[in-house]
């Protein structure tokens, strides 16, 4: 049985209004246990939307949507709450969140509102803090506030952890780091992935990282689900890709235009390594012809 | 219910209301809202409330906004409606055990209700016809004159305008920290008043530190386009009085003492 | 000419450590110039913008623009009308209630006639293709849009440099495309621009590229020159965009391929190995 599931989801602001728009125009998605699934869409597509539909944040306003077989509108308040433990959303710019004089309360805030015993609370932030690669006794006690970009988001990210989610949700966590932060933030998440074997959910604009970590990607736009599919399959869509506002990663961009010019060259690649391969193995193959 | 509030919202338009001299406009508001509590007979308050009704629908506003600007003070309406009605003296028209009901209460209580809520529409109608621009413009021409006794006009105007700016932009930031704490679990809607209040510290922090924060770039970008103040500034468009302008001035002149005369 | 002359600027740290933001720096910007400055969070980049139209004044050493020195009080807005500044959150450097009205707001301060305002906020907009926008809210525009009113809010002040703090950190990749196609737009019509980025790929259109990391410049030169220092860049935690890389990754395999930094240029290097 799938995890997560959307029926014909529909998702409409301020109806009945002439400031009426339509967010999210019939949606239907299954998502399985350990999955690891990226969201790429122009801004105003609609991501942010669909990931905050999963924990009931946002309601539909046409469809259902199931967690584990439970219809979320039929929830009330203690089971909404449990859906938001199972389901773990951190926000865009996570930064902005935190409000606590430490960083280990500020994490232990959401395990406390899940009314644990100090104890087990106490053990889970040490637990998330040491799986971000934050040192407890270092950064317990220390201020959120005069961390750096990247230390800020790991105890963002480490808060929702600290609940014990069995799928995180991530809307462009990386948004505004330099490229070290992102780096250390995507390894963070695609070690989560592994060593938690929970299924994560990644929004981000960008489609190198997306395709790298993610096994199924959906591509958003206007509100629609306009593509979903492997990596591979994706990528392979090339022109398709490009009409609905997206650019290629540049990688891929090259082999397309190889292939263009009547090339026999793999196209649905899109690391430096995996071009890398693939350009020295046509040219072995032409040197040996 | 924070979106409710219809003060402070601009609704475009090319109405004669719309086009009206910002200054003149709020002149010409503080009047009628003088006349509304001046007048004290029937067919002063149905001057008062024609006159009223017929410049909201000058606007050509959609009436649906003006009813959501009087959704927060409902209750404010109805327990001055009741306290009105049962604490006037006077001869009674209902009398259930110790609750009584008087002619002058009915009638103040209506007449009351009545002041309340033309004071938002008229309110309302000053900002919904008038570009925040124009307002704060306004607002500084027309306290420029008190200058001299310290008032510091161009400031007020400045403060004006950034939260203008910026009160669409933290209402924003404020609905998505109250989202990204529920994801966290948090539980704003259950408890008693004191663990309610305990309970919005998650949303104030978070707001509190954004809002310094964005001050304090602002300041820095103000600086570096040269902002020192209101001295030697020049403005891009110059406030102008034009005939209409002027016979509106003169109109809300004519309905005060009108008003007044009313009384006797 | 901006001349920096052996500039350190300090900032006070936790336990009220002084840390050396910009270290000893010379660098000269020629007029009409576009000069890159790249490095990590933390790198000194942003403390350099701020030193150059007087926002801070160097600890140590001293900063010419055009031949007024920053640190002299009477200079100060003469210098900032000359070095305009854009900045990282397009959302804390819009002032005003109205697109048209935040554009003339640094005209405003400087006490430009009204007429002359009116007619430079216009070709402001136009320049930075937000006509179309002039009596919106700024909250109702996207990202790239924002940034772009605040450009267009420099440019209408007349300035001789245009400096760029990180302006498409937090943009998407449709505003970052609209702001590059602006500044380069911009480059063409002779404004010198000096572009602060931690984003390899927005170096390349500019003539001269300065690594930075802790408060030091480490590498100078032209785009491609740059990025030939792969493992230097990779050191300081800058990324060398997927081309170069290829193409370095190529070339250590013995293919005689170039130093393409395109698509297309790639493309053509290639082509002649593979057909």
């Amino acid at each position: 049985m799938a995890f997560i599931e959307l029926k014909n989801v529909s998702v409409i602001y301020k109806e009945g209004t002439p400031l009426e728009a339509m967010a999210l125009e019939n949606i239907s998605l299954s998502i399985c246990e350990n999955e690891f699934i990226g969201i790429i869409g122009s801004t105003g597509a609609g991501k942010s939307t669909l990931v905050q539909l999963l924990n009931g944040l946002i309601e539909p306003s046409r469809g259902k949507v199931l967690v584990e077989g439970t219809d979320l509108s039929l929830m009330k308040g203690q089971d909404i709450k449990k859906v938001r433990q199972k389901i773990g959303l951190v926000f865009q710019y996570p930064e902005n969140q935190v409000f606590e004089e430490s960083i280990a309360q500020d994490i232990a805030f959401g395990p406390r509102n899940l009314g644990l015993d100090d104890d087990e609370i106490h053990a889970r932030v040490v637990h998330a803090m040491d799986f971000v690669g934050l040192d407890y006794e270092t950064f317990k006690d220390r201020s959120p506030f005069e961390l750096s970009g990247g230390q800020i988001r790991r105890v963002a990210i480490a808060g929702v952890l600290a609940m014990k989610p069995q799928v995180l949700v991530l809307d462009e966590p990386t948004a505004g780091m330099d490229p070290r932060g992102r780096m250390d933030i995507l390894d963070g998440i695609a070690k989560i992935h592994r060593d938690l074997k929970i299924t994560v959910i990644l929004i981000s604009h960008n489609m190198e990282d997306v395709a790298r970590l993610a096994s199924r990607i959906l591509v958003m736009k206007d509100g629609r689900l306009a593509l979903e599919g492997s990596p591979n399959e994706v990528f392979s869509t090339g022109d398709q890709l490009n009409s609905l506002g997206l650019n290629l990663p540049a990688i891929t961009q090259l082999l397309n235009e190889l292939n263009r010019r009547g090339l026999n060259i793999q196209t649905n690649l899109f690391t430096v390594e995996g071009a890398e391969t693939e350009i020295l193995h046509l040219i072995r193959r032409k040197q040996n012809a | 219910m924070l979106k409710d509030i219809t003060i402070g919202q601009y609704y475009p338009g090319e109405s004669l209301i719309h086009r009206l001299d910002p200054r003149i406009k709020i002149i010409t508001t503080l009047i009628y809202m003088i006349s509304l509590f001046v007048v004290n007979s029937f067919p002063g308050y149905i001057l008062v409330i024609t006159v009223g009704l017929l410049a909201i629908l000058n606007s050509k506003i959609p009436l649906g906004y003006f009813i959501r600007g009087l959704k927060p003070i409902f209750i404010l309406i109805g327990i001055t409606f009741f306290l009105n009605i049962l604490l006037t003296p006077g001869i009674p028209l209902v009398k259930i055990g110790p609750i009584k009901i008087t002619e002058e209460g009915l009638f103040l209580g209506i007449f009351m209700s009545i002041r309340l809520a033309m004071l938002v529409l008229v309110a309302s109608l000053l900002t919904l016809t008038t570009t925040p621009v124009n307002f704060t413009e306004a607002i500084e021409n027309l306290l420029s004159p008190f200058k001299g006794i310290g008032v510091p006009a161009h400031e007020l105007a400045m403060m004006m305008t950034i939260a203008l700016r910026f009160i669409p932009t933290l209402l924003e930031e404020t609905d998505k920290i109250i989202k990204a704490q529920k994801a966290r679990g948090a539980d704003f809607e259950s408890g008693n008043l004191l663990k309610r209040a305990k309970n919005i510290i998650p949303i104030l922090v978070p707001l509190f530190i954004g809002a310094l924060r964005r001050a304090d770039e602002l300041a820095t970008a103000m600086e570096s386009r040269c902002y020192r103040g209101g001295e030697g500034r020049t403005r891009m468009k110059a406030l102008t009085i034009e005939t209409k302008d002027k016979i509106a001035m003169a109109a809300a002149v004519l309905f005060l003492v009108v008003t007044v005369m009313s009384r006797w | 000419m901006i001349q920096i002359k052996g500039v350190t600027s300090f900032y006070t740290g936790l336990d009220d450590k002084k840390i050396r933001a910009v270290d000893n720096l010379s660098l000269q910007i020629q007029q009409g110039e576009h000069l890159s400055i790249i490095g990590p969070n933390g790198s000194g980049k942003s403390t350099l913008a701020k030193l150059l139209n007087a926002l801070l004044v160097p600890d140590e050493g001293e900063i010419i623009v055009d031949g007024m020195c920053t640190g002299d009080e009477n200079n100060l807005w003469d210098i900032r009308q000359r070095v305009g500044m854009v900045f990282q959150n397009p959302d804390n450097q819009i002032v005003a209630t109205s697109v048209e009205e935040d554009v003339a707001f640094g005209p405003e301060n400087l006490g430009v006639p009204p007429q002359e305002i009116l007619k430079r906020v216009d070709e402001s907009l136009d320049l930075v293709g937000m006509g179309k926008f002039k009596n919106r809210a700024p909250h109702t525009l996207s990202g790239g849009q924002k940034q772009r009113v605040a450009i267009a809010g420099v440019i209408a002040m007349l300035p001789e440099y245009l400096v760029l703090d990180e302006p498409t950190t937090m943009l998407d990749p449709q505003g970052r495309d609209e702001v590059l196609a602006t500044v380069d737009f911009l480059k063409k019509k002779g404004k010198s621009i000096i572009y602060i980025t931690h984003f390899m790929e927005e170096i390349i259109p500019s003539d001269r590229v300065v690594v930075m990391d802790e408060g030091r410049i480490i590498l100078e030169g032209t785009p491609r020159e740059i990025f030939e220092n792969s493992s230097l860049l990779k050191e300081v935690n800058l990324d060398v965009p997927p081309i170069a890389a290829l193409a370095d990754a190529l070339r250590r395999e013995g293919l005689p391929i170039g130093r393409p930094l395109q698509v297309k240029e790639m493309v053509s290097e290639l082509w002649p190995l593979l057909s």
